[in-house]
Parts: structure tokens; C-alpha cells; sequence
């Protein structure tokens, strides 16, 4: 009865106090949503009104109405590329966070290091041998392109290792003894109790791919894969900012995202507790 | 009948290399070749677009940057590497520190967690620009909410992003409120996998909050905390969009930051030199790689 | 866990297979050539440049085509500098003006030497400053476009009411300003912005005052003298002795405060005539050459058409790249809507030009100075902008050490670029 009235009592000064500090964090946000609703006389004029005076959808229409543009087009082009990238990452990461944290062999630490090592070099001007390996692999102004280089990154790998570091030895031990094979031990015992940080790998990997704007710019021409950070960029004028139009448009490209992480929620569950697991 | 077995054998001995080869195949080709491409260019006086116009100088770069005193481009170095420096060591702690905090209170799982995670994450979807028009609009001298409100309860106007300290207050700020959904969201993770059990155990030992915290938790999040302070100080020495945007490296060049230059270097002027920017970024790669090894080996002592 | 292993494998299958595909260009082989064009326009402002490719396309069916390609301006140098060295790049671009000397330098442009009798266009059709303009190592390699200088925009209904004409000169100015000035009704007199646009009103200030960006022979700044002195110092005893500006303007503030009507005069570029329109506010455009020092000049850019280096010359691509510049310069009455002066001088005579509201009072297109063409005009004039920044954002700054500062500094750069 005492710890209930504990856990009743931290929940509510922790509900205090992230309240307190929510309001301010989202003001900003609520600007850019609020100022997507005005009109654009009213964003320009500069006012701090957080509800609009004059409320209208004419941003929103003219995004999706723009016959240059072809809003729904982008957002689907996005869509397969982040989800074809995010899906085929967690494959490729997983699998090489398990080889560089349970599996035991020569070089492990070695390569792992030197992993994490050319990643702390930035890379100034790898987009020139990058978009001429595109040429050389035909893959310019495809699909692939948007794809595939990203498969590279290190940072999946890095955050899945630390994760399945903290799996009991004992448990892949017992395991092995049985004559289970890595594949095996991989499939039925890291990746089921890892959940949780493979939906944070998918979800990171997912909107950096989104979000991204400079390689998707330089690697296409056409409008054929043309994803949805160009598309929106496109509809700015250069000096004129229509900031209506502009703040529609960032709500348009984080809608999907946001609405992601919310059902990703669901999986940030008490993990199930490590010790005492049979197989 | 021996040959099928030898060719389980080989596979199993090699488990390791076969789970890491797909990813290494990948990264040979999209990472490791322009990692080399950068290397090589370094130790050239490189011309961007004419071949033959290229020389090999060896070290000439990196002695020039790190050495010639009266040289300009060891003056936008020193400066550079200053100006990064102290982005990192005021942003870093409190980027680790905040989405912490945030992550252990949305762990008890008050009234509406999900929505509180929700909105503290948000910001890290916005682009650069979008995050740099929202805070010149907040920040903004003249009319910017913030003097408006701070003029209300009689403060004069502060030039948020035209003075120091005031400057770095503001860059740090918009950073903080950017990017620490990312760090909350895998201590989040991390949290969950911290058995209850040893909780409860240590509440029944008569532990305190900050006991627990010390004892248990951090304990607990060892390993990501790795991930997270070697990938934070990262990010926090590559900054880039935010001084560029909010600041434009100003004033007088005091928030200029090293990245800032190396584009400038690589990409600008009558002739762009991209050996002295990649022997630039080498030297910021190498200070990385020392405080990252260093910061492995302090978090895993403390363990 | 299985399962999205395999919706990844079969999307692995899938993704190889068929993105091998073809896209298949649309009836290309229609067309006896066709050219790729790209350009920065963005936005609204970029629909008349798509209407006039559109029309071209039209009148030239199963003869020229032209595909383009917008382009954000802030990353289309990243772009070209990527694309063009591996022969990707277009056969037709539009390039900023002060960009074309230093793409020309490093061997990225074809020169129009050759191609420009072909079509007639000569010194007559153009604004002589821009025509002259497109030349480096006298060789041509810019046609232009137009020109988009920075003039003056005023507020009709505050002048009107307190009865005072649109200031010519710095006196003018100071006098105006001693009225329309009126901080406690939160109106003010000119708002300047101590960042951009700061760096182009130094510059017509400078040429104003009769003062040199930088010397040709040498390449190093030529400004810190005693007209660079008093053009800089102008800018600065306007905010701090005059007081007709708030201080700590930043960028788009002076703009924001004009659009809301609060203040009398705003001077910006052209291009963003369509912006104050859009403002409502009852405005009129006056031009500025004389409004800093005594010698009439305007900083103007100028938007050019270039052919990048292609992998390979194709004699019909270029007889088609002519022929759509010239279309477009001739038709360059449309390119006036989206807040642009054209280059063309029959454009700029005509009737219909000169009946726009905005346009022919913006600035006497005589009066145009361009900054030195130059590959190493970044190096050796670009320090000069942060000193131009500190200048009218602090009341006590020291005018001479920034000037000094801000050479030496350019002269290190030039040193740097020249690899003296």
C-alpha cells in the first residue's frame, strides 16, 4: 500500500513538473503551427498572437494544389525510400551489431573501432567520389541511390552493440552449450529481447532518411523520385518568404514522422526482465 | 560427405566476419573509399577541377594550419578550433544531463507520458531552417517574444544573438531544444531494460532517490551511455547549421566555428583549397577519436 | 521477428529489380534536340520562367525542346560543383553575375564567343554595364538576363501625411527622417538592418562616394581609404547620430517593419517587389544612386544565362541553347512580374515596361555599378562584410581599425588565392 502511495506521489510531481517545462518547449511549435493557418498578411505582420485572427487553410490548399508541384507524389516517393532504407538497415545493422558484440573472434574490436573512427572524420568532400561511384553504378536519378549508401552507417551498429552488450553472457552461454547456432541465438534470444532499441535504430534510421535534402538534391534530376524535402523547397521563392506556406509545409513533413513515433510508443515496454529466460 | 561438413565448419568459425560482412561490403563502398579520397586529398594542394593541376605537398597542410603563426589559415584554425571547443564543452554536458532527466520522469509514467514524450521529441523533426526562422523569431531584438515578454517585467531588449555571452546562451539553447529527443528517446529505451526488481530491492535496503540514481541506474545505462556522450561530443563538434544560420559566426567571428571555415575553404573564394579543409577536418577527427577513447575508458572505470 | 526479415529480403529483390528500370524519356526522339536548362527560381517567382519555357517549347514543337530543372539557390553552387567536372551538369544554367569570372577561371564554362553573331546579340540590345559584365579574360561567357538593383521603397500614406517628398540625398535623408521619425508611436524612419542587406548598401555607398571595391591589377581591397571611410561612416551616423533606424536590426526586421507600415522608407532589391505588394501597404519606388554620397551609382546583381563545360560539344544543342536565350530575352517583359529588371533594352523601352507602377522608377539603369569581375573578388572584398556588420551595430565602433581589419585580412586571402 506505501509503495503504491509512493508511485502515486512521484507521478505526480513528475507530472508537475514536465508540464511546467512542456508549455514552454512547445510555444515554438505552436508558432509554426498557428502561423500555418493565418493568413499571409497576418504571418507577415509579424504579430504574436498564437491564434490566428483570420484562420484559413490556404497554405495547406496551395501546397497540395500546386501543379508544379506534386505534394502527394514526394510524400509516396519519401515514404518507399525511407521505409525500404529503414527496413533493410535493421537487417544489415542487427546482424553486424550481433557479429560485433557476441560473437567472439580475431579482429572484432579491431574493425569495430575503426568503424567508429572514420566516423569522427568529417567528411568535407565525400559527396564528389560519392556521386561518381553513382555514375559508375548507373544509379543516378534512381532509386537506389536514396537508398543504399546510407546502408553504410555506423551509428545503428554502434547503438545496437552497446545494447545487446548489456544481454546476460550466461543466457547466449546456455545457448551455445545446447548446440544452438549464432543464427540461431540471434534470431530467437538478442532480437526479441532488443526490441526496444531496434524500434530507436528504425525510428533514427527512418528520419534521417527522411529528412534528408542535400544528397537526394545532387543525386536527382527529374521529378520521378523526387522526395518531399526538395518538393517543399522548391515551392519557396528565394527572398519573397511566404511564411504562411512555408510553416504548412513543415507541418506537412513532420506529420508522418510524429505520427510514427507515437504508435512507436508502444514498444517502449518494460523489457521482460533478463534473468530466468528458458528457451 | 567431407566436403559438405568443412563448408558448415568454415562458416561457423567465421561466424563473426559473415554477420559483419554485409554491413562492411557497404560501408567499403559508400564510406571507406571518400573516407581515403579524403585522406589522400589532404596531402595534395588540390585542385578541384583540373588534375593536372594537382600537387603533392606531404604534411605541408597540416604544418601550415597547425604551425605557421602568421599564416591566415592557421588563424581560421586556431579560431575555428577555439570557437568548437567551446560549443562543445557548453553544449555536451547539458545535452547528456536534460534528455536524462526527461527520460526518468516520463519513466514513472505520470498522467499523459506518451504526450509529454511526444512534445519534447518533436523539435528534433524540423529542418534547419525551420529551427533557425522559429528562433530568430524568438530571439529577435526588436520584436522577438522573448524581449517582449522580458520587457513586460521591465527588462531592457538583449541582443540574443547579435552579443556575447548572449550569443553562445542562444545557440546552446536552440540546440538543447533541437536535438535532445533523439537522447531521450534511447535513454528511454535504456531505462526499460534496467531490471525492477533490483529497485525494489534497493527501496527495501532503504535507498534514497539519488542513491538509486547512482547506484542502479547509471550503472545500468553503462553501455549507452557510451553511445550516447561519444555521439553527442561528435554531433557537438561537427555543429554547423546553427552558428551559420542563427549567428552567421558573428559577433566578430566569435561563434565561428571550425566547420564553418572548413566549408568556406574547401568550397569558396578565387581558389578553393579542399587540402587545407580535409587537413582541417582530419585534425578535428583526430582530437574526436583521442576524446572518445577517453571518454570510453572514464565511463567504463566508473562502472 | 521473422517476418519483416523477409518483407526486407523480398523488398530487397524487389527494389534491384525493377529499379533497373528504364524510365524512358517522353517522346524525346520527337524532337530534333533537346537541351536541359536549369535555373534557381523557385517559388512564385519561377512560374513566369516556366510559362516562358512552356511557350518556347510550344512554338518550337518537334524542333527544340527545352527540359528544366529548379534548382534551390542556396544549394545549386553545391550542385554545379558536383555534377559539372563529371560531365553531368546542364547545357544551359542561370549563374549570379559576380559567380561567373571564378566558374570561367576554373574551366567550367564554355565561352559564347563564337555563337553570339549567330543570333544578333550585340552590345546595342543590353544594358551596356551588364553586357560588358559577362566578360571575363575577354572571353564571353555570361548573356544576361536582367538586372535586380536595390533602390528605394517608400511609404505613400506617412509621406503624404506629413507632407514630405522622397529624399534624394543624405541631407534629404536626415531631414526627412528629423519628421517621419516617431519612436513613440512605434514608427520609424528607415530601418536598416545591420546584416543583409548591409553589404550592398556599403557597396553603393562606396561607389557613391566614388570609392574602388578592388584593384585590378593587385586584387586586393581597395576600400580602406578615405571614401571608404565616409562611405561606411554614413551608414554608422545614421543609426547612432541620427537616429533614423532602431538599433540592432537584424535581417528581415527592417523588411517586417516596413510591411506592417511602421516605417516611411525601406530599401531593398527588386526582387522583393512582389513581397511589398503582397504587404498591402500603399507604397511607391525611388531610386538611391545619389542617396549616400554625390557620384550616382546603384549595386545591382544580374541574373545570366552560361553554358556549363560539357563532356562533349554538340554543335545542334548549342544552335538550340541560342535560340531559347534569345526567345527569352526578347519575351523578357514577363520576367518584369516576378520582380526582375530585364537586360534587354527594347524591353526596357517599350510602352508596356514603362507602364508598370514599380519598375522604371526603381533605378536609373544608367547609373548601374557593378562590383569588379573577378574570380578573387570573394577573397578580397568579402572580409569586409562582418566590419560593415560591427560598424552599425555598435555605437562606439572605430570605423578606421575596422577598414584596416578588414584589409589586411582580404589581403592575406588574396595572397592565400593568388599562392603568392
Amino acid at each position: 500500500m506505501a509503495l503504491r502511495k509512493i508511485e502515486q506521489r512521484k507521478k505526480r510531481i513528475s507530472f508537475t513538473i514536465l508540464s511546467i517545462i512542456s508549455v514552454l518547449w512547445i510555444i515554438p511549435v505552436m508558432w509554426v503551427i498557428s502561423t500555418s493557418f493565418k493568413t499571409e498578411q497576418e504571418a507577415v505582420s509579424g504579430g504574436i498572437n498564437l491564434i490566428p485572427n483570420d484562420f484559413t487553410l490556404d497554405s495547406y490548399r496551395f501546397i497540395f494544389n500546386d501543379t508544379n508541384n506534386n505534394i502527394l507524389h514526394y510524400i509516396k516517393n519519401s515514404l518507399i525510400a525511407a521505409s525500404s532504407h529503414t527496413l533493410l538497415y535493421l537487417l544489415i545493422a542487427s546482424l553486424a551489431a550481433y557479429g560485433y558484440a557476441i560473437v567472439r573472434w580475431k579482429f572484432r574490436d579491431v574493425m569495430f573501432w575503426f568503424l567508429i573512427s572514420t566516423m569522427m572524420i568529417p567528411n568535407v568532400m565525400n559527396l564528389i567520389p560519392l556521386y561518381s561511384i553513382m555514375i559508375q553504378f548507373g544509379w543516378l536519378d534512381k532509386l537506389q541511390a536514396l537508398v543504399v549508401p546510407g546502408l553504410g552507417g555506423v551509428f545503428g551498429i554502434f547503438l545496437l552493440r552497446q545494447f545487446f552488450l548489456g544481454i546476460p553472457k550466461d543466457l547466449i552461454e546456455s545457448a551455445r552449450i545446447d548446440g544452438a547456432s549464432h543464427i540461431q541465438i540471434y534470431l530467437r534470444i538478442v532480437l526479441p529481447l532488443a526490441k526496444p532499441a531496434l524500434i530507436v535504430v528504425g525510428l533514427f534510421s527512418f528520419m534521417g532518411n527522411w529528412n534528408d535534402y542535400l544528397w537526394p538534391l545532387i543525386v536527382l534530376n527529374g521529378d520521378t523520385y523526387r522526395t518531399l524535402p526538395i518538393g517543399l523547397a522548391l515551392m519557396q521563392g528565394n527572398y519573397n518568404i511566404y511564411y504562411s506556406r512555408l510553416m504548412a509545409a513543415t507541418v506537412v513533413s513532420i506529420v508522418p514522422v510524429l505520427a510514427m513515433f507515437m504508435v512507436a510508443q508502444r514498444f517502449f515496454i518494460r523489457g521482460i526482465t533478463m534473468t530466468g529466460i528458458k528457451n | 560427405m567431407s566436403t559438405k561438413r568443412s563448408v558448415t565448419d568454415v562458416l561457423k568459425k567465421n561466424a563473426g566476419a559473415l554477420f559483419v560482412a554485409p554491413h562492411f561490403l557497404i560501408f567499403a563502398t559508400f564510406f571507406i573509399i571518400p573516407f581515403f579520397y579524403g585522406l589522400v586529398i589532404s596531402l595534395y594542394d588540390w585542385h578541384m577541377f583540373f588534375p593536372e593541376m594537382r600537387e603533392f605537398v606531404g604534411f605541408a597542410n597540416f604544418r601550415r594550419i597547425l604551425f605557421e603563426t602568421d599564416h591566415i589559415y592557421h588563424e581560421y584554425f586556431i579560431n575555428g578550433l577555439k570557437n568548437t571547443f567551446t560549443f562543445v564543452i557548453l553544449s555536451v554536458p547539458f545535452l547528456v544531463a536534460i534528455p536524462l532527466m526527461f527520460a526518468i520522469l516520463i519513466n514513472v509514467e505520470p498522467k499523459g507520458y506518451k504526450v509529454f514524450r511526444g512534445i519534447f521529441f518533436l523539435p528534433s523533426l524540423l529542418s534547419i531552417t525551420t529551427l533557425v526562422l522559429i528562433w530568430r523569431w524568438v530571439l529577435n531584438t526588436n520584436v522577438g517574444i522573448l524581449n517582449l515578454t522580458l520587457s513586460e517585467v521591465g527588462f531592457d531588449n538583449i541582443p540574443w544573438l547579435a552579443e556575447q555571452p548572449f550569443a553562445w546562451t542562444s545557440l546552446i539553447v536552440m540546440t538543447i531544444w533541437w536535438t535532445i529527443g533523439g537522447n531521450m528517446v534511447i535513454f528511454t529505451a535504456s531505462l526499460k531494460e534496467i531490471p525492477q526488481s533490483l529497485y525494489e530491492a534497493a527501496e527495501v535496503d532503504g535507498a534514497n532517490i539519488v542513491q538509486k540514481f547512482f547506484s542502479i541506474t547509471l550503472p545500468g545505462m553503462r553501455n549507452q551511455l557510451v553511445y550516447i556522450t561519444i555521439m553527442t561530443t561528435l554531433a557537438s563538434f561537427n555543429v554547423f547549421g546553427q552558428p551559420q544560420l542563427a549567428t552567421g559566426g558573428g559577433p566578430s567571428e566569435s561563434t565561428k566555428v571550425l566547420m564553418m571555415y572548413i566549408r568556406e575553404i574547401a568550397f569558396g573564394g578565387g581558389r578553393p583549397n579542399p587540402g587545407i579543409a580535409t587537413a582541417m577536418a582530419i585534425c578535428l577527427g583526430v582530437i574526436m577519436i583521442f576524446i572518445s577513447v577517453f571518454q570510453s575508458r572514464v565511463i567504463k572505470r566508473l562502472g | 521477428m521473422k517476418r519483416w526479415m523477409i518483407v526486407s529480403l523480398v523488398l530487397l529483390s524487389v527494389l534491384t529489380l525493377t529499379a533497373c528500370n528504364d524510365n524512358g524519356n517522353d517522346n524525346d526522339d520527337d524532337y530534333l534536340v533537346t537541351i536541359t536548362f536549369w535555373n534557381i527560381f523557385t517559388g512564385p517567382d519561377g512560374q513566369e520562367m516556366v510559362n516562358m519555357i512552356d511557350d518556347f517549347n510550344a512554338e518550337n514543337e518537334g524542333v527544340y525542346r527545352v527540359n528544366t530543372q529548379t534548382i534551390p539557390a542556396n544549394d545549386f553552387y553545391d550542385k554545379l560543383n558536383t555534377v559539372v567536372p563529371q560531365g553531368q551538369g546542364p547545357d544551359v544554367a542561370i549563374m549570379h553575375l559576380d559567380r561567373i569570372a571564378r566558374y570561367a577561371q576554373l574551366g567550367l564554362l564554355t565561352s559564347f564567343d563564337d555563337l553570339v553573331e549567330d543570333i544578333e546579340l550585340n552590345e546595342e540590345d543590353y544594358i551596356s554595364a551588364v553586357w560588358d559584365a559577362g566578360i571575363y579574360d575577354s572571353k564571353r561567357y555570361g548573356i544576361p538576363l536582367d538586372v535586380h538593383p536595390i533602390g528605394l521603397y517608400y511609404n505613400k500614406d506617412i509621406l503624404d501625411e506629413y507632407d514630405v517628398e522622397v529624399p534624394t540625398t543624405t541631407a534629404e535623408l536626415i531631414a526627412a527622417c528629423d519628421i517621419l521619425n516617431d519612436p513613440s508611436i512605434d514608427q520609424w524612419c528607415l530601418p536598416l538592418s545591420n546584416v543583409w542587406p548591409s553589404q550592398l548598401l556599403f557597396q553603393a555607398s562606396l561607389f557613391q562616394h566614388d570609392g574602388q571595391d578592388m584593384f585590378t591589377d593587385t586584387m586586393y581591397p581597395a576600400y580602406n581609404t578615405q571614401e571608404g571611410y565616409d562611405a561606411l561612416n554614413v551608414l554608422h551616423e545614421l543609426i547612432y547620430t541620427h537616429g533614423v533606424s532602431p538599433e540592432n536590426v537584424t535581417v528581415d526586421e527592417d523588411l517586417a517593419i516596413f510591411r506592417q507600415g511602421r516605417a516611411a522608407f525601406h530599401i531593398n532589391g527588386i526582387w522583393m517587389l512582389n513581397g511589398i505588394i503582397d504587404s498591402g501597404v500603399n507604397f511607391g519606388t525611388a531610386s538611391i544612386e545619389t542617396l549616400f554620397g554625390d557620384t550616382p551609382a546603384i549595386w545591382a546583381g544580374s541574373h545570366n544565362f552560361v553554358m556549363p563545360r560539357p563532356a562533349k560539344v554538340n554543335e545542334d544543342k548549342q544552335e538550340a541553347i541560342m535560340a531559347f536565350i534569345s526567345y527569352v530575352s526578347e519575351n523578357s517583359l514577363r520576367w518584369a512580374n516576378a520582380g526582375q529588371i530585364p537586360a534587354n533594352l527594347t524591353v526596357l523601352e517599350s510602352q508596356e515596361y514603362l507602364d508598370l507602377p514599380y519598375h522604371s522608377t526603381f533605378a536609373n539603369v544608367d547609373h548601374i555599378v557593378f562590383p569588379t569581375i573577378s574570380p578573387y573578388f570573394q577573397d578580397s572584398f568579402e572580409p569586409v562584410f562582418s566590419r560593415v556588420t560591427e560598424a552599425m551595430s555598435m555605437g562606439n565602433a572605430d570605423i578606421q581599425a575596422l577598414l584596416d581589419e578588414a584589409e589586411t585580412e582580404g589581403q592575406q586571402r588574396v595572397d592565400e588565392a593568388l599562392g603568392n
